[in-house]
């Protein structure tokens, strides 16, 4: 993907990430400007998950995210009471946990997942990078802690 | 001669009295197109008041845009929750909504709803901010 479509196309389907939404899902967003999302998810009771999506070459290829502290480092280890998607870890090339989802990076390639490709589900509504995230997001709430 | 001044002061009079026959009878109409009016008026504010009961304020929001694009739209609380969502996707032009759910989200969490059922069904009433979009992926 030449880097001005990738832009293009990533601005195009952030657009609608603002206040509006982010208000009502309870979603902190710290920064969203290509390539980067830097997001926060709360909910009452709940300690916030923060990430970090890094959208460089989309959508040729999935978001890269990174799972942080409420402060931005990176997640070292995960929270308790995580439901599947959070894994543990450590992925093979960040060395860190990871979102082990059909649309994160690290999943599509990690050594369990490089045959299930990315773009079997590339382009579809549940594969923008704002379905991607309510994915997450979905996730997340199931989980406690 | 004074036979036709008699005749004709005979007609007047009775001119006279069948128009103020008429104005009793046009006065009686007006009250009564009056009385008409306003009961046309209590029976259009009785409708409102009924169909504003029966009704329910509705946004949907996902991440391709929010449905209707400001405010809400008043749907009956008996329509099945699909209906507004299949408006949603086409204004939205969202493809695919394979797996998307819908939910509320209240002060005790996400609560998922049952589209195919109407708003009364699932409990809401007044007025509902539905979030619309793919639930939590598989894989791990």
């Amino acid at each position: 993907m030449h880097p001005a479509a990738a832009q293009a196309l990533f601005e195009e389907e952030t657009k609608h990430l603002g206040p509006a939404l982010c208000g009502r899902r309870g979603w902190t967003m710290h920064r969203i400007d290509f390539p980067i999302i830097d997001c926060s998810f709360s909910a009452s009771g709940r300690t916030p998950l923060r990430m970090t999506l890094t959208c460089d070459n989309w959508n040729d290829l999935p978001p890269s995210i990174r799972l942080e502290t409420p402060s931005g480092e990176p997640l070292r280890v995960l929270p308790p009471n995580p439901t599947g998607v959070f894994h543990a870890g450590p992925h093979n090339l960040t060395n860190l946990p990871f979102v082990c989802m059909r649309g994160s990076r690290e999943y599509h390639t990690h050594p369990s997942h490089v045959t299930d490709l990315w773009d079997t589900c590339r382009g579809g509504s549940s594969y923008t990078i704002g379905g991607i995230m309510t994915q997450i997001w979905n996730a997340w709430l199931k989980g406690t802690g | 001669m004074s036979n036709e001044l008699g005749k004709a002061e005979h007609d007047l009079a009775k001119a006279r009295a069948d128009l103020e026959k008429a104005e009793a009878h046009h006065a009686e109409a007006e009250r009564e197109i009056a009385r008409a009016r306003s009961e046309l008026e209590e029976a259009e504010k009785e409708f409102e008041r009924i169909e504003k009961k029966e009704h329910i304020q509705v946004s949907i929001s996902t991440t391709a845009g929010f449905y209707p694009a400001e405010g809400f739209d008043s749907v009956p609380e008996k329509q099945a929750i699909e209906h507004e969502l299949h408006k949603a996707q086409r204004e939205l032009r969202i493809k695919d909504i394979t797996g998307w759910i819908a939910s509320v989200i209240t002060a005790g969490g996400k609560r998922t709803l049952d589209s195919s059922k109407s708003y009364a069904e699932n409990g809401l009433s007044g007025k509902a901010e539905i979030d619309w979009g793919p639930s939590e992926g598989g894989g791990g």
